[in-house]
């Protein structure tokens, strides 16, 4: 079992840490998106303007058939417009709540949202993505069964050992703190794509028929054409108000269906932020006079369960406290993974070191440096593009998301050519903490109301959260580099030390099972 | 593909051909047979499971995960590569012709 711990840790152990690092940051997707959004700090109180939003997503969007609006909430203050049409890329804008207009476009920190569920790469990255998180469920599983002793594991850290000793310590540690918390993020994480690539349900209960599958999902019926256009159209403002007082607390989105025709229907889903499942009301609208027609049925029992795994997943319940707790988990799991490929260099070390250049470990080596110090690197880059890049700039968007590409290939050259001469790894962790720390005051220089001074004086906590906690994560990463500042012959010395006992230790257990 | 008995394996022999050969074949198996194997666990138990049919085509789904990661760990621990493609293979067969067979039955509502 120990091999195929090691096999299904290390084939993706790479890709699993971008999705992690990805999925940690996506934590506060809707915190950062608001952080890149300078236009939505500081707005003047004011009714919320949806029938000003739905105009423009109508402009954007003049064929679409449905439109859904997620009203301002605690997080995110703008109203968002997304329109999914087939053929055609999805539509997914910000919106200023005062008049609807649009605001200058971000990536946001849907950036690293997408990131971790198809590295930006679609429907292929989808399939990737699934993999990677059943090869993790396996490591994990597999990895239970074979640290059979877990609890004295936990307990067990000897950085002074130094080299593999330390890292397998490491490793482990973080590996226990998290186990429970990383088998319901693998599990949950693969179940929520799971239309996507475990299709046999569909193709036997439903004879393949997509459409049909997803109309039996969904509790509501959809409306009836009537094939001439609407007399007119209900206010969407009043709905929305009207659906807050129904459902005693906020409205996750609108959903107009039918733009174009008289049988134009308009429902309001229940934020349920209270509930893992998130929301499961859902009231229902008609979209030229605006009463209300009724609710719809809750869901099939199964798909409930499923949209609470998926909950336990997406972490949108419960509010801060429990992000924050998403967020170290994530952060310990990021550990795991880098700890685990260093486990994996470290062992080979040696071995590599006497089969000479051509074995291509220092390749390995040099891309596992890219991929664990240069993708922090980036990601705090994209950051910083956000704001140096100009507001009218039209393909602002994609530009943030160029430079954090760029950044992450410029790491991966610098990585390469350091390797030999000099150290690469406290090179990048020190430019990560040097941008890290350097973030709040770039913040304050180029939007100087959106500050981490003014934030705390205007009690904007989201705000000054994420400045806050760039300086927290820059001093963390400057540890990091200045942990890489140990010479390297010590640690040389100590990895053969450390090696030896590692071994002695690793064969006990296989001869037990032996 | 002959095998090394786990009780005989080695830090030596761990970098044979052999070696290497024998891991890639049970990988191979873990992901493609366990992936016949799933979904025809899955397709199985769309058509028997004792609810309603989106319950049994959601539910169906949710399991065949649990399904996979078992029996890829099953395929690490098998005495051979061979034992665990075949058997893969066989049942996964043996629950698709049996969920095609009862194809109608499971689309009942």
């Amino acid at each position: 079992m120990a091999w195929l711990h090691t096999w299904a840790g290390l084939i993706v152990s790479w890709v699993l840490f971008a999705i992690f690092l990805g999925g940690t940051l996506a934590c506060f997707d809707k915190e950062l998106d608001y952080w890149m959004r300078p236009a939505l700090h500081q707005l003047a109180p004011g009714p919320i303007a949806m029938d000003a939003a739905a105009t423009t997503l109508r402009e954007m969007a003049p064929h679409a058939e449905t439109l859904y609006l997620r009203p301002p909430s605690a997080r995110d203050p703008s109203i968002h417009g997304f329109v999914f049409e087939p053929g055609k890329p999805t539509i997914d804008v910000a919106l200023n709540p005062r008049d609807g207009t649009r605001i200058p476009p971000t990536v946001g920190g849907n950036f690293f949202f997408v990131l971790h569920y198809n590295l930006q790469a679609g429907t292929p990255g989808v399939y990737l993505v699934g993999l990677a998180g059943m090869l993790m469920l396996l490591a994990l599983v597999s990895g239970v069964i074979i640290h059979r002793r877990v609890f004295k594991d936990f307990f067990v850290f000897r950085p002074q050992a130094g080299g593999q000793r330390a890292w397998l310590d490491g490793h482990n540690l973080t590996g226990v703190l998290g186990l429970p918390f990383h088998l319901m993020i693998a599990y949950t994480g693969v179940i929520i794509m799971m239309s996507t690539y475990m299709t046999a349900g569909v193709q036997i209960g439903y004879h393949g028929d997509l459409a049909a599958y997803y109309a039996a999902l969904s509790s509501t019926p959809h409306p009836v054409e009537q094939h001439r256009l609407p007399s007119r159209v209900a206010s969407l403002n009043k709905i929305l108000h009207d659906a807050v007082q129904r459902l005693g607390g906020p409205a996750q989105y609108l959903e107009i269906e039918h733009v174009h025709d008289a049988s134009i229907t308009i429902s309001a889903l229940a934020a349920g932020n209270d509930e893992v499942a998130g929301g499961r009301r859902n009231l229902i609208y008609d979209g030229t006079d605006g009463h209300f027609r009724g609710e719809s049925e809750s869901p099939p029992a199964a798909y409930r369960t499923y949209q609470f795994l998926s909950g336990l997943h997406r972490v949108q319940f419960g509010g801060a406290a429990i992000r924050w707790l998403y967020f170290l988990l994530g952060t310990a799991g990021c550990v795991m993974l880098a700890t685990a490929t260093q486990v994996w260099i470290e062992k080979r070390q040696r071995k590599a070191e006497a089969a000479g250049l051509r074995s291509g470990y220092g390749l390995v080596r040099a891309l596992n440096i890219a991929v664990i110090a240069g993708m922090p690197l980036a990601s705090v880059a994209l950051l910083w593009a956000n704001r140096l890049l100009p507001g009218n700039l039209a393909v602002r968007a994609s530009w943030e998301a160029q430079s954090f590409y760029a950044v992450w290939l410029l790491a991966t050259i610098w990585a390469v050519l350091r390797l030999r001469r000099g150290k690469p790894w406290r090179e990048l962790f020190g430019m990560t903490a040097a941008l890290l720390l350097a973030l709040p005051l770039l913040n304050a220089l180029t939007e100087p109301r959106s500050s981490l001074l003014a934030s705390i004086v205007d009690h904007d906590w989201v705000l000054a959260g994420v400045d806050a906690t760039a300086l927290a994560l820059g001093l963390g990463f400057a540890w990091l580099a200045w942990l890489n500042t140990r010479p390297r012959k010590n640690v040389r010395r100590d990895a053969r030390i450390g090696a030896a006992s590692a071994s002695s230790h690793a064969a006990r257990p296989r001869e037990k099972s032996a | 593909m002959s095998e090394i008995p786990h009780s005989h394996l080695k830090r030596r022999q761990s970098t044979t051909a052999r070696f290497r050969w024998a891991v890639a074949s049970r990988t191979a198996a873990a992901l493609f047979g366990g992936y016949l194997v799933t979904y025809a666990s899955a397709a199985l138990l769309t058509v028997v499971l004792p609810m309603s049919r989106i319950n049994r085509a959601v539910t169906a789904s949710l399991l065949s995960f649990v399904v996979w990661t078992a029996v890829a760990i099953w395929v690490f621990a098998a005495r051979s590569a061979w034992r665990g493609w075949w058997t893969l293979l066989v049942a996964g067969a043996v629950m698709l012709v049996l969920a095609m067979t009862w194809r109608d039955y499971g689309m009942r509502p």
